[in-house]
């Protein structure tokens, strides 16, 4: 979908692409073919784990051809369906993976087990791919099976809520992390515990400034070699 | 020659990123640790990828943002710190960083070349022939393979000999604070990533 992505038109080329097969079986005239791929030339945009729903929902409205409403539904569903997927997967399934295989690695570590690695790698992959294939792979029939009712159906599926609850889920496996490789270094009797907390508190206070994560890292580094300098001439 | 390898597949699998798939096979914390393990290292290429991770979590891929590339970022650290040189990672993380920022400029020019297409395929569908697949996604596929292959060349040789003699000449003040960034970043990683997990405007949707 996004092979051909250009800032200009996105992913207009790769929804072309993907419609084809369906508008050769549909115009088996050249003239209508044409027409048809002539007007999925014009700027697309959608979440491209979401994109099959959008191709299987074009892919019904073709079998109408009427244009204008092609033209116009295809890009209210690829706006609603981008919302969608990137609050579901940019924002919430992927930091949850990261938060989750994190925390899988700290866990296969703390035992011994020398694959840790290869464990979060894994995990990772497999929590991201297992939903986001089966997105783009059933999202292909069910948009075209279901046409319009496409986005009353997905709020009965209350993305919304699931999102949230994959969050919650990755928040608290990126809170353990921290927690247990702090008790179990540190102890969490002490006042050296709280050192790293108040690190990682002073990160997320900084983030919701609007620091970037870079930015807090020039000012680590700058910090860092200023400490390092006076102590050197002190 | 296993430098060679890693700056190879970590080249194919940039491709992963935008282009082909999208399966996060070029994610920092999945390359870093197949480039540690081509290169002979895993833990540290994990510990590296998982920093990446959540420091390139920073941003996300919504419509024409480019953010920090985190596979250019894991793959320049990692091939200078594991790779011929051997650079100490405190100096080959801010070098990974700074080839993922300077790679904005390079992705954003890549993007802007694909703009031609959709008049060539639309002039080719006006008289009758077939879109030229094949021709636009080889081409897509090369250049950006190309680009990402020269820039971790580039990185991997010059820039990493480069830094190596910076890192010699510094004083010993700025190599131990080069070493305290690092060591802190961990923080910096875990922070980043409950950030992305608790924002506000994310919990409100």
């Amino acid at each position: 979908m996004q092979a051909l992505w250009s800032p200009a038109t996105m992913q207009n080329l790769g929804l072309l692409y993907a419609l084809e097969p369906a508008l050769d079986r549909l115009y088996p005239k050249l003239d209508e073919r044409r027409d048809a791929a002539m007007r999925h030339l014009s700027y697309f945009n959608t979440n491209p784990y979401m994109a099959g729903f959008v191709c299987g929902f074009v892919a019904r409205l073709e079998e109408t051809a009427d244009e204008d409403r092609i033209e116009k539904l295809k890009k209210a569903m690829g706006a609603a369906l981008a919302a969608v997927g990137d609050a579901s997967v940019w924002g919430s399934l992927q930091p949850a993976c990261a938060g989750f295989a994190f925390l899988a690695a700290v866990a296969a570590w703390s035992f011994d087990f020398q694959h840790a690695a290869l464990v979060c790698s894994l995990m990772y992959l497999l929590l991201f791919n297992a939903p986001t294939l089966w997105m783009r792979w059933r999202g292909i029939a069910l948009g075209y099976d279901l046409g319009e009712t496409l986005p009353v159906v997905m709020q009965e599926w209350r993305w919304q809520e699931k999102a949230r609850w994959v969050r919650y889920g990755g928040l608290a496996c990126a809170l353990a992390a921290p927690l247990y490789l702090i008790v179990r270094e540190i102890g969490f009797v002490g006042p050296r515990a709280i050192f790293p907390a108040a690190g990682i508190a002073a990160v997320v206070l900084l983030r919701r400034w609007g620091f970037s994560s870079l930015s807090i890292y020039g000012l680590c580094l700058f910090a860092a070699l200023g400490w390092r300098g006076v102590s050197s001439l002190l | 020659m296993h430098v060679l390898v890693a700056g190879t597949g970590a080249a194919l699998l940039s491709l992963d990123r935008t282009l082909i798939g999208q399966w996060m096979v070029s994610r920092p914390v999945v390359l870093g640790t197949a480039l540690g393990w081509v290169l002979g290292d895993v833990q540290t290429g994990w510990w590296v990828g998982l920093l990446l991770e959540a420091i390139s979590l920073d941003t996300e891929p919504v419509g024409g943002v480019i953010g920090l590339n985190g596979t250019i970022a894991v793959s320049v650290t990692l091939l200078a710190a594991l790779g011929d040189a051997r650079l100490p990672l405190g100096a080959a993380f801010p070098l990974g960083l700074v080839f993922g920022l300077l790679y904005r400029p390079l992705e954003e020019k890549l993007r802007r070349r694909r703009d031609g297409w959709t008049g060539l395929f639309a002039s080719r569908l006006r008289e009758g022939e077939r879109a030229p697949w094949a021709k636009a996604y080889v081409t897509s596929f090369f250049e950006e393979f190309a680009t990402a292959a020269f820039v971790l060349t580039a990185a991997t040789f010059a820039a990493t000999a480069a830094a190596g003699i910076l890192w010699r000449a510094a004083p010993a003040f700025v190599r131990v604070g080069l070493e305290d960034a690092l060591a802190i970043s961990p923080l910096l990683a875990a922070g980043t990533l409950i950030w992305q997990l608790v924002r506000k405007e994310r919990i409100g949707i």
